[in-house]
């Protein structure tokens, strides 16, 4: 539930029928232009973190990926104590980073035409391509036991590099971005979900979550990055019957989330191009994002 | 012993294999018919030319087929054959139409009572003979309604009423509790009610339309959707609801929790994603059908379960976002092989599924996506409407187009479903502008080539080639095959269908009939591109800048003209 998109929704003219509830089957329309061009760049954009789109709806079938803690192994065939029943990251918005240049001719007729979604996605996937500076992960969390506490949830970070210079992916913004207050930095020493303004003091604290079986609980994350370039997963602490396991939440298709600090200036510059693919800027000029 | 007793299993399984050889004639399904197909505009309706209608409602049902804009007359059509059976007058004083009903023999219509004031909706409910168009009861008062095969549930703030379809006479009123908010949802026999109170219990009845017993009832309880971080300002209203299908099975959601109960009230263990609880659910065939698509879109699935033991019969991916309708013993949905990627194919596929085995085909229609919203169907017809518009080069105004399709089935299906050129007749579109044509805008472009799946099967040849420029600074050009027709004359109708549905601003140019160029805004900028067609082929050159698309649109129709010549189903 992305909450710019929500926003949309409701900014929306009244759609004529009474319905009170949310209808997520329904396409937002999207611009000026015809209906179906307009989705098709939106999906198109949408397809720049494409390997979290499409596997998202994978994500509702096998897109959990629990792990228990240590010591626990002889019971690893026992299911979890929470599965994650949706796993996504909030594509609206973020500038993408790629590591390296784009020069191969099979790469740049990717970058420059119009490939299939799988083609895009795994092109992104060569080139590592991190949103830059901030990034949103939706968990949804489904209780497996008769009853059980959500102690904490924090990221963990797997790969630390510097950050990436070889391109950027520029989208044209449809969304409007909500205030962000709760938010994990990924350059601190040990990252934890603090509020912006007092980031010393973590946030997960102020509310515990209790689950009976086949409740579920909605985590908006956010997570900020100035300084290098991240791969990073999310590890829940879940107690019941006493004890506590850990369980690790990665992007569907298994693959650790990804984020990045801007670099100052970029090799090539790519916009959105109105016919689907991207297109160079011609003056890229130094690159800044607020809160780096 | 073990030999022996294999003798009577072998028999009985010979005898089976005899016996499901005998019936084998499986029939396919291949292709959509037009049954019928009329036209309507601000006339039909008793509206003059100044009046704006945004869209036309439908409302299909074995018996009628209901058709209203916004204001004006109301027609009642023969689902069969289109024709006009009743004309219902239009009633100035009530307002805007919001929905309409048809009932065994009545029409029900609630619409929006002017001069309102404040957010929630006060609506006012009338009857009408079907054959007629006479009115037969109202005005009543009502926020929402729903409709049985004989009943009206009205909901106002205080009750819920069941009034006669035909009489609107009260037959019982049931009060909702204070502090409790109602919801309802009808099936053929039987209506939904579900009560939602200021203490989160939720009270479920399946109640008996003609005397407003409950069948069965239900207590449940309301779990607040836990969210983290707390989402300041967060929406109070409580996220429920209730759907039925005809059959009367009832499908409740509370927030993310699905309740699924068979007609007599058993709860059945159906596997559905909370995502799903909100779709419609339909049946046929004693097979409750609902889909799944992911919040945001994507692809999703349709499954049947078994309404008895609510076991899944069959599951089929859909590729996003869909109307989804039960017609006979059939379950069809707008299919889109490439949603949100690009506008192709041009023509629109319907995807039918036979309920009981989940059999599934996927055929076009003769008509494009763009014109084709699929409104409902019954008794086996699958009712199509076209966006209204205005056409100003014969005066209609607020203009749309409502086509009856049936599926023809055959023995055996043919090699080609009938309205598309078979795939050997494709060009290559990598063939379509040479090196020659693309050096007018620089040297050292390369082609690549992008295949396309139609109906599920791999076309031989590519659909789709970009022009990448040697520079990244260069003009990108992309040319799309989106349709061969049978015919010139089909794809001259069909192109035409798309200038006016699919492409929003076309701009003038003198490059004769064959060229259509257009101007798309998209967030990005604007898009330019060119609609060329060449006898039977149609296509469509995108290209980072105007100058390129006028450039290189009449190269492009040149080389269809000398492509299109005759063909004996191969590439040279």
């Amino acid at each position: 539930m992305p909450r710019a998109r929500r926003t949309k929704r409701d900014n929306s003219p009244a759609s004529g029928k009474k319905s009170p509830e949310r209808k997520p089957s329904e396409p937002v329309e999207e611009g000026a232009g015809g209906a179906r061009p307009g989705r098709a760049v939106l999906a198109w954009v949408a397809g720049i973190v494409g390997a979290v789109i499409v596997a998202a709806v994978g994500a509702v079938f096998t897109g959990w990926f629990g792990s228990l803690g240590p010591g626990a192994f002889d019971e690893i065939s026992r299911e979890a104590p929470v599965t994650a029943a949706y796993v996504k990251t909030i594509t609206d918005g973020p500038d993408l980073a790629l590591r390296e240049p784009v020069t191969a001719a099979q790469d740049r007729a990717i970058l420059l035409g119009r490939p299939d979604a799988a083609q895009h996605e795994a092109f992104l996937e060569r080139y590592r391509a991190a949103p830059v500076g901030e990034t949103r992960v939706i968990v949804v969390l489904n209780g497996n036991r008769a009853g059980l506490r959500i102690a904490d949830i924090r990221p963990r970070i797997v790969t630390r590099e510097p950050v990436p210079d070889g391109a950027l992916l520029s989208p044209a913004h449809a969304g409007e971005q909500g205030t962000i207050e709760v938010a994990a930095d990924l350059d601190r020493p040990t990252p934890r979900f603090t509020s912006v303004k007092d980031r010393d003091t973590p946030y997960f604290e102020t509310k515990q979550i209790d689950l009976v079986r086949d409740e579920r609980v909605t985590f908006i994350m956010t997570l900020t990055a100035c300084k290098a370039y991240y791969e990073f997963e999310l590890v829940a602490t879940v107690i019941s019957n006493g004890r506590a396991e850990q369980v690790v939440i990665r992007s569907p298709g298994g693959l650790p989330f990804r984020l990045t600090g801007p670099a100052r200036a970029y090799r090539t510059v790519y916009d959105e191009s109105s016919m689907g693919g991207w297109s160079v800027r011609s003056k890229p000029g130094k690159y800044r994002i607020e809160g780096c | 012993m073990r030999r022996l007793a294999g003798v009577p299993l072998l028999a009985l399984v010979t005898c089976l294999a005899l016996v499901s050889d005998a019936p084998a004639v499986v029939r396919k399904a291949v292709g959509w018919q037009a049954v019928w197909s009329a036209a309507f505009d601000n006339r039909s309706f008793g509206l003059t030319e100044d009046v704006f209608v945004y869209s036309h409602t439908l409302v299909p049902s074995e018996r009628a087929l209901a058709v209203a804009a916004r204001i004006g007359r109301i027609l009642i059509l023969e689902p069969v054959t289109g024709r006009v059976l009743s004309t219902v007058p239009a009633e100035p004083r009530l307002g805007d139409v919001r929905e309409l009903w048809v009932a065994d023999e009545a029409l029900v219509v609630l619409r929006e009572r002017p001069g309102r004031t404040g957010d929630e909706f006060e609506g006012v409910l009338t009857g009408y003979d079907l054959a007629t168009g006479q009115r037969l009861w109202g005005s009543r008062l009502a926020r929402e309604a729903v409709v049985t095969r004989r009943a009206v549930a009205a909901l106002t703030a205080s009750d819920v009423e069941l009034l006669d379809a035909r009489t609107g006479a009260t037959r019982a009123v049931m009060p909702i509790p204070q502090g409790c908010t109602a919801a309802a949802a009808a099936a053929d026999e039987l209506v939904a009610v579900l009560e939602l109170c200021a203490n989160d219990r939720v009270h479920l009845a399946a109640v008996d339309p003609e005397t407003g017993r409950p069948h069965w009832t239900r207590d449940l309880t309301y779990r607040r959707p836990q969210q983290w971080p707390p989402a300041e300002g967060t929406d109070p209203r409580r996220d429920v609801g209730v759907a039925t299908a005809a059959d009367g099975t009832v499908l409740v959601h509370l927030s993310e929790t699905p309740y699924l109960y068979a007609s007599d009230g058993r709860r059945l263990p159906a596997d559905i994603h909370g995502e799903a609880t909100r779709s419609p659910i339909v049946t046929g065939e004693g097979v409750a059908v609902y889909t799944s698509i992911p919040d945001g879109g994507g692809a999703g699935y349709v499954q049947g379960i078994d309404p008895a033991t609510g076991a899944i019969r069959w599951t089929r991916g859909v590729t996003g976002p869909t109307s989804f309708i039960a017609t006979g013993d059939l379950f069809v949905a707008e299919d889109r092989e490439y949603p949100g990627l690009e506008s192709w194919p041009l023509n629109a596929y319907l995807l039918a599924i036979d309920a009981a085995t989940g059999e599934a085909s996927e055929l076009p229609l003769p008509a494009t996506e763009g014109a084709t919203i699929l409104e409902g169907g019954a008794g086996g017809l699958v009712f199509v409407s076209t966006p209204t518009r205005d056409d100003d080069s014969t005066g209609v105004k607020n203009g749309t187009r409502i086509t009856a399709y049936r599926l023809v089935r055959a023995n055996r299906a043919p090699a080609n479903p009938p309205g598309v050129a078979p795939p050997a007749n494709w060009p290559d579109a990598c063939g379509l502008l040479t090196d020659r044509d693309l050096s007018l805008l620089a040297p050292g472009y390369l082609a690549y080539p992008h295949s396309r799946t139609l109906a599920g099967s791999p076309l031989p040849i590519p659909a789709v080639c970009d022009w990448i420029p040697p520079t990244d600074k260069g003009d990108v050009v992309s040319v799309s095959v989106i349709w061969t027709a049978p015919s010139t004359s089909e794809a001259q109708r069909l192109a035409a269908e798309e200038v006016r549905y699919g492409l929003a601003a076309t701009i003038k140019g003198r490059d004769g009939p064959d060229i259509v160029y257009y101007q798309l805004g998209l967030p990005a900028g604007n898009q330019y591109g060119a609609l060329v067609s060449v006898g039977p082929v149609i296509t469509k050159l995108v290209a980072s800048t105007p100058g390129t698309v006028r450039r290189l649109a009449p190269r492009l129709r040149d080389n269809l003209r000398t492509s299109a010549g005759p063909r004996h189903g191969h590439r040279s």
